[in-house]
């Protein structure tokens, strides 16, 4: 969640004007997950977010607050596992993220305290950070990277977009990655994970498709029928 | 004894207004639910000495609304729950159907389930065992075929039993991991109305209604019931991987098709598409023919519309022309005179004008809505509209703009978004409606002769640019937002009820003269007002009368504004009694010009005299952009249901209008210079 609240913060210091679509994009999620997210932040009084209004997600007063105080958590998380401790950028910022989360006040204040240190002289005229590096490249194993709390959400798309299945084909439905309110009516009509459908027609030039379920046929646009990730089947 | 609510919801296409009217007879009408604004048909059937009011709530597939418009008939629900809840049910779509079946059945109203379209799922083999299905749902099922009326009675005595009894659907087991989470949710929950299961699933799966009735209903607790909900949804989300309204929704989907099969009995058979639907879909959808066969079916209409009309509308107004000829001679000359015969006549008249060929088109459009070829219209041209951020289903509103804006503000009712219906709406005065033709054709024949159809077809097109243009521009603006889910279901087709049709045709009608002929009328009585005084000293004939009236003076006092179009009080005092109607502006300029109205030569070579052709450009442009008429903003008030939305965009018509103008006017002085 805190994520989230972060990442507005900057968007809005670097765009000015925040929307789902820019949360997804910046975090590398689907809008279903930030429509979510936002709905809890909502609730709990952080951001002013309303169903359905892409166009005017602000932080509240408390949320800015709280946002301020992660961003430099986080970014001081970030250069310590990176710059410090050598991770690999991806993970640093995977694990930055989970270590902000978990880690007590008091346990950031001593890593803080002991990343200055690294910087100060320790002997032979290196830094404790230079000595580190070296002992890292002569025989020290490199880290390996740590999954994220959410594994799930940075898990790449393993199917293909049901866009892309040519008609007469049937496919499986794998994940639902489309915006709130398409998801919520693909759900409710019946396009859920494990569903198998079959793609009927499609209309020219980029138009809506028709796909058949259980009994009858559904039109979706182009765009909504690729947010539907599925597999092919025989 | 009170009066028994009874709210008919289930999935669109199930045939749910069929059963309303059989129900209601012919006390429907529509009506009002609390706090909704959308229109929705109420009746009322007295059943062994008790009434019983009956409410058609929009077809929906769920408690979670994809839509501002879902949610009304949400919100009618949650807010206001009914005494009783009817259930129709499309028996041969038995899995989809019984999804919606299963959430309605968790808020604990007393329920019946009528099993509709029941004949047809007999012919298709696949009709489901009624007593089994009341079982496991515990609510009473009636197998019911809304179109012949087949097991009417029977549903209206287990209606009349149902509102007594204290039976509520059986409480239904969904997964061992969601349950207890509901539960505890709904534990903190007091007793209302709506059970606390159901509220808190709809909580958990983020439902802004149910968090709203529970702000409501139970203000202090109801912080913490949303923390526990939103706590209990990212367990659910961190166990199954998916996000809390997709698991619940995959469950209730599980559990409809066990349901569905168990029911069904023998296993059961793939249901598929009908196949005389394919056959008609492999035609009417067909890549190449499709589009084709669409465009000629529009033709159709558009002509049935407009000129299977105009006989009616012929009669129509020789019948208040001579009516108002009929009052003239029998009333004295004055005031009263002319408001009756001029005023009022001529209102109700240009009110009652339209009625016909509203009646073709609705009766177009309900066959359209009824057979199902709707759904494929919208279908064929997304692609199209979607690219100005307009619906699908815009595509014939704006066509039928082209004859006349009234209907076609209408026929925007078929888009379910408001934001889609609002940009349609706002735009659809640019595409360039019937009346403003003669028009044109007057102001080409006097500046452009030859050049005519090049003018006219530039006219047109710019309309229709500017039209989708704005749309585009409308949704990166004031309605922006993500897209309206284009999600929707194809429907089989099915051969339309006469009964159904007319009531379509009758509700739009009525509606109609009822509510923007109220309006329409008050704005020609203000317009006759404005032409009629001050009246004339004595002897001023026809041209300085009008020139002295109230219009005149307006006109006079708008010159300063309209100069720089080129045009002078004349024009500006045609172009007032054109707001009313822009064919007035013919008969104005003509008044004005103190010709007859029929000389309509005379008065193209009167203006040709008269202006420059780069003022001709400005009055054509001026034209096609300013608002065709007040019964259109009459009608965009009435179904936008704002007068500021109304007023709004009748102003900013009118700057673009001016605006437009005053560019092709200057552009036409600078590329000829010679001829001004």
């Amino acid at each position: 969640m805190e994520d989230y609240l972060r990442t507005i913060h900057s968007l809005t210091a670097e765009e000015g004007r925040v929307r789902v679509a820019d949360i997804a994009r910046a975090r590398g999620v689907s809008m279903a997950s930030v429509c979510e997210a936002l709905h809890r932040l909502d609730r709990e009084g952080l951001v002013n977010y309303t169903l359905g209004s892409s166009g005017s997600i602000t932080l509240t007063e408390k949320g800015a607050g709280m946002a301020r105080r992660l961003s430099s958590t986080h970014g001081f998380l970030l250069d310590f596992l990176r710059d410090l401790l050598g991770v690999e950028e991806d993970a640093a910022e995977r694990d930055a993220c989970a270590m902000e989360h978990h880690l007590s006040p008091d346990t950031i204040s001593h890593l803080v305290a002991f990343s200055q240190f690294a910087d100060s002289m320790v002997g032979g005229g290196e830094t404790l950070r230079d000595a580190f590096r070296r002992f890292e490249v002569d025989g020290g194993e490199a880290p390996g990277s740590f999954r994220g709390r959410r594994g799930r959400r940075c898990a790449t798309r393993q199917g293909i977009g049901l866009s892309e299945i040519p008609e007469g084909a049937r496919a499986r439905v794998m994940h639902l990655h489309a915006s709130c309110p398409v998801r919520r009516r693909l759900a409710d009509m019946g396009i859920l994970p494990g569903v198998e459908v079959e793609m009927i027609r499609k209309a020219p030039l980029g138009g809506p498709v028709i796909v058949a379920l259980d009994g009858f046929s559904l039109s979706l646009r182009r765009s909504e029928a690729a947010a539907v990730e599925v597999e092919p089947v025989a | 004894m009170n009066s028994v609510r009874v709210a008919l919801v289930g999935n669109p296409n199930t045939g749910k207004s069929s059963i309303f009217n059989r129900l209601t007879g012919s006390s429907a009408h529509e009506g009002n639910y609390p706090g909704v604004t959308v229109e929705l048909f109420c009746g009322s059937r007295t059943i062994e000495g008790r009434l019983f009011r009956f409410i058609d709530l929009p077809g929906q597939y769920s408690l979670m609304p994809a839509s501002a418009d879902e949610a009304v008939a949400v919100k009618g629900i949650l807010e206001d729950p009914p005494d009783l809840v009817l259930n129709v049910v499309d028996a041969t779509n038995l899995e989809r159907n019984l999804q919606f079946t299963l959430q309605l059945a968790q808020l604990g109203l007393r329920m019946v389930v009528a099993l509709n379209m029941s004949d047809e799922a007999e012919a298709a083999g696949r009709m489901p065992n009624v007593s089994m299905l009341s079982e496991r749902l515990g609510v009473p099922v009636v197998r019911t075929v809304g179109r012949t009326g087949e097991g009417l009675s029977e549903l209206i005595r287990v209606i009349a039993r149902t509102a007594d009894s204290d039976a509520r659907p059986r409480r239904l087991i969904f997964g061992v991991d969601t349950d207890p989470e509901i539960e505890s949710v709904a534990s903190l929950i007091p007793d209302g109305p709506i059970s606390a299961t159901g509220i808190a699933t709809m909580l958990v799966e983020g439902s802004a209604e149910a968090e709203d009735l529970l702000r409501r209903s139970f203000p202090d607790g109801a912080g913490a019931v949303v923390e526990a909900a939103g706590l209990a949804s990212e367990r659910l989300e961190s166990l199954y991987g998916d996000p809390a309204q997709i698991v619940l929704a995959g469950l209730r989907h599980g559990l409809a098709s066990g349901l569905a099969t168990e029911v069904l009995g023998r296993p059961r058979r793939r249901s598929t598409t009908p196949l005389l639907t394919r056959r008609i879909d492999s035609v009417l959808l067909n890549r190449y023919l499709g589009v084709p066969i669409f465009a000629l079916i529009m033709y159709l209409v558009f002509w049935l519309t407009f000129k299977a009309s105009a006989p009616f509308e012929h009669l129509i107004s020789r019948g208040f022309s001579s009516l108002a000829g009929l009052m003239r001679s029998a009333l004295p000359d004055g005031p009263l005179q002319s408001l009756l015969a001029d005023g009022i006549t001529g209102g109700v008249g240009g009110v009652i004008l339209y009625a016909p060929g509203i009646s073709v088109l609705f009766l177009a459009i309900s066959l359209m809505e009824d057979t199902g070829y709707m759904s494929r219209a919208a279908f064929l041209t997304d692609g199209l509209m979607h690219r100005f951020g307009l619906h699908g289903r815009s595509f014939i509103p704006m066509l039928l703009g082209f004859g006349c804006t009234v209907p076609a503000v209408l026929a925007a009712r078929t888009l379910e978004s408001r934001r889609d219906r609002l940009a349609t709406i706002l735009v659809l005065p640019l595409i360039s409606c019937g009346a403003r033709l003669p028009v044109y054709l007057m102001v080409t024949r006097a500046f452009f002769p030859g050049r005519q159809a090049i003018v006219l077809s530039l006219l047109y097109g710019s309309g229709m640019a500017l039209a989708l243009l704005g749309a585009r521009l409308l949704r990166k603006t004031v309605l922006s937002g993500e897209d309206s889910p284009f999600v929707m279901e194809l429907p089989p087709y099915r051969m339309p009820t006469l009964k159904a049709l007319w009531r379509h045709v009758w509700a739009r009608l009525s509606h109609y003269l009822a509510k923007a002929g109220t309006v329409i009328l008050a704005f020609s009585v203000v317009l006759w007002l404005l032409g009629y005084f001050p009246r004339p000293r004595e002897g001023a004939d026809r041209a300085q009368a009008l020139e002295e009236s109230f219009a005149g003076r307006i006109g006079h006092a708008l010159e300063p504004v309209m100069e720089p179009l080129g045009f002078d009080w004349r024009i500006s005092t045609a172009m007032v009694g054109a707001a009313g109607a822009k064919e007035l502006f013919i008969s104005q300029t003509a008044i004005l010009s103190s010709l007859s109205e029929d000389d309509e030569a005379d008065l193209s070579s009167v203006l040709a005299a008269r202006y420059a052709p780069a003022t001709g450009v400005a009055v054509l442009v001026f034209m096609l952009i300013s608002p065709p008429c007040l019964a259109t903003v009459a009608m965009v008030k009435k179904e936008t249901g704002s007068w500021r939305i109304a007023l709004a965009q009748y102003a900013a018509l009118m700057i673009l209008a001016w605006l437009l103008a005053f560019l092709s006017h200057t552009l036409f002085q600078i590329a000829l210079p010679d001829r001004f």
